[in-house]
Formats: C-alpha cells, sequence, structure tokens
C-alpha cells in the first residue's frame, strides 16, 4: 500500500535585536558623573603612588546576557563606597567569628627598616609574647585594637605590627618608629587604629 | 582612656564619620579635647571619667 504524505507548517523567524554596546558605551560616557568617578580615582592612585598611603578604589563592571550571548559594556561607573560599608567594615573586625574579626594581637621588636606594603611580619622579634588587644571603634569608620606588650628585659622597641593570630598569621600594619627604651618591667600601650575613608 | 556618645552627625576632615549613638571607644585625652573643642555640639562624654574630663577642658579654657 503506498501512500504520500506531505508535511505543512509554517516556518518564521523573528530578529532578536542584540544590544548595541557601541551606542551605550558612548552614552555613558559622556556623562559628568563618569569622568568625575574616573578622575577621583586617579587621583586616590596618584596620592597612593607619591605618599606611600593606602586608598578605597571602586569601579562597577556590567556585561548584558541576551539570549545567553554575553555582550561586554565595559565599566559603568566609579565609586562610591558607602558610609554603611566602612562602618560595617570596622563593625566586623571586632566582631566576626572567622578570622577577620581577630586582627588584634599586637607584636613588638627592635628592626629598623622602613615599613613596606609587601612586609609580612615583625623585622626582629623582642622575645616577647604577642599582646591580645581590645578591640573597638573610635568611630564609625575607625576600627581599633588597644594591646600592652610587657617586656622582661632591656632593649630599645623600634616596631610594631597587628596579627590575626597570637603567632604567625597575617599582619595588618606594620609600623616603625623611634625607639622606645624599656626595661625589665615596663610595659607600652599601643593603641592601633585604622581608618576606612567612604567615598571611594 | 575616654568614651564619648555621638549627638550629631559629623565628617572630620581626617575622614573620621561619627554616627548619632555611636560610641567613639579608647579615646586618647588629646582625642578628646580636639573633639571637643572643635565640635562642641557634637559630643558628651558616656563615662564618669570622660565627663570629668570635659570638664576640666572646659574650666581650662576659660
Amino acid at each position: 500500500m503506498n501512500g504520500v504524505t506531505t508535511p505543512a507548517g509554517s516556518l518564521s523567524i523573528v530578529k532578536i535585536p542584540r544590544p548595541d554596546t557601541r551606542k551605550y558605551y558612548i552614552l555613558n560616557r559622556i556623562r559628568l558623573g563618569f569622568w568625575a568617578g574616573w578622575f577621583q580615582k586617579q587621583i586616590a592612585l596618584a596620592t597612593n603612588k607619591l605618599f606611600g598611603v593606602g586608598v578605597f578604589t571602586s569601579e562597577l563592571r556590567g556585561v548584558q546576557i541576551r539570549n545567553g550571548i554575553e555582550y561586554d559594556l565595559g565599566i559603568l561607573s566609579y565609586r562610591v563606597v558607602t558610609n554603611a560599608f566602612v562602618a560595617f567594615l570596622v563593625d566586623n573586625l571586632q566582631t566576626d567569628t572567622t578570622e577577620l574579626g581577630d586582627f588584634k594581637y599586637h607584636d613588638s621588636g627592635v628592626g629598623t627598616t622602613a615599613e613596606n606594603a609587601a612586609d609580612t611580619a615583625i623585622e626582629t622579634t623582642d622575645g616577647e609574647s604577642r599582646a591580645t588587644g581590645t578591640q573597638t571603634e573610635s568611630a564609625a569608620n575607625a576600627y581599633r585594637s588597644v594591646g600592652t606588650i610587657s617586656y622582661t628585659t632591656t632593649k630599645a622597641i623600634t616596631e610594631h605590627g597587628v596579627f590575626s593570630q597570637a603567632t604567625g598569621a597575617t599582619l595588618v600594619d606594620r609600623s616603625v618608629f623611634t625607639a622606645i627604651n624599656v626595661v625589665s618591667g615596663d610595659s607600652i600601650q599601643f593603641t592601633y587604629t585604622i581608618t576606612f575613608t567612604a567615598g571611594g | 582612656m575616654y568614651t564619648l556618645i555621638v549627638l550629631k552627625e559629623l565628617t572630620h576632615p581626617d575622614g573620621r564619620l561619627f554616627l548619632p549613638g555611636h560610641d567613639c571607644n579608647a579615646l586618647s585625652g588629646s582625642e578628646v579635647r580636639e573633639l571637643i573643642e572643635n565640635y562642641p555640639d557634637y559630643f558628651e562624654g558616656k563615662d564618669d571619667l570622660t565627663k570629668e574630663y570635659i570638664e576640666q577642658l572646659k574650666e581650662g579654657g576659660k
């Protein structure tokens, strides 16, 4: 038995326009706010390079996804880190139950090499145990740890660091200063403060 | 060390942010003096030690 079947139906195509990334790129970059943010970021970075101070910078990038295809929109904006975030950072440096909340161990030493962002330890330890600092905040965006180190021998203390554990671990900041001459029985109360300024 | 309570919001020129109701803890005498002398309406002492110190500062300024 023979027969003929003829498929029937219709086929249509809908063109889905792709995002005009080039147009978006131009429109976004004629905003005054875009260039104000870019300029402020350059000033912050120049300040860091010139004076070695730490800075906060931020940027937002975007990728538009349409039908599974990614379209890179590049940088959308620079800034602004909020007051709420810097206050949150400071709060969690005090209360977080992970190592983030443990940057309170004060150590001192007798090394005199200038501080460097690449530092990871006290240059020359003084043999005393690290002091566990009291964590607090001196302002909403200023984390503070106050630790007192006791000395058992005569020495000239010239450096200090705050760490995340009683031994080893991560160094927040190393400071070098004119020698504080101590004898057995002396102690030094170190107050370390790091301030996170919003707006970056 | 002293403790101040923030009464009004202040962004200090040095970047410190003071929010109403927050405590400013573990302050040195010079820090308290700077804040009380320059921003007298923004802070008050939280504990007796700090309140006494502020009174001394005010009397010393008269």
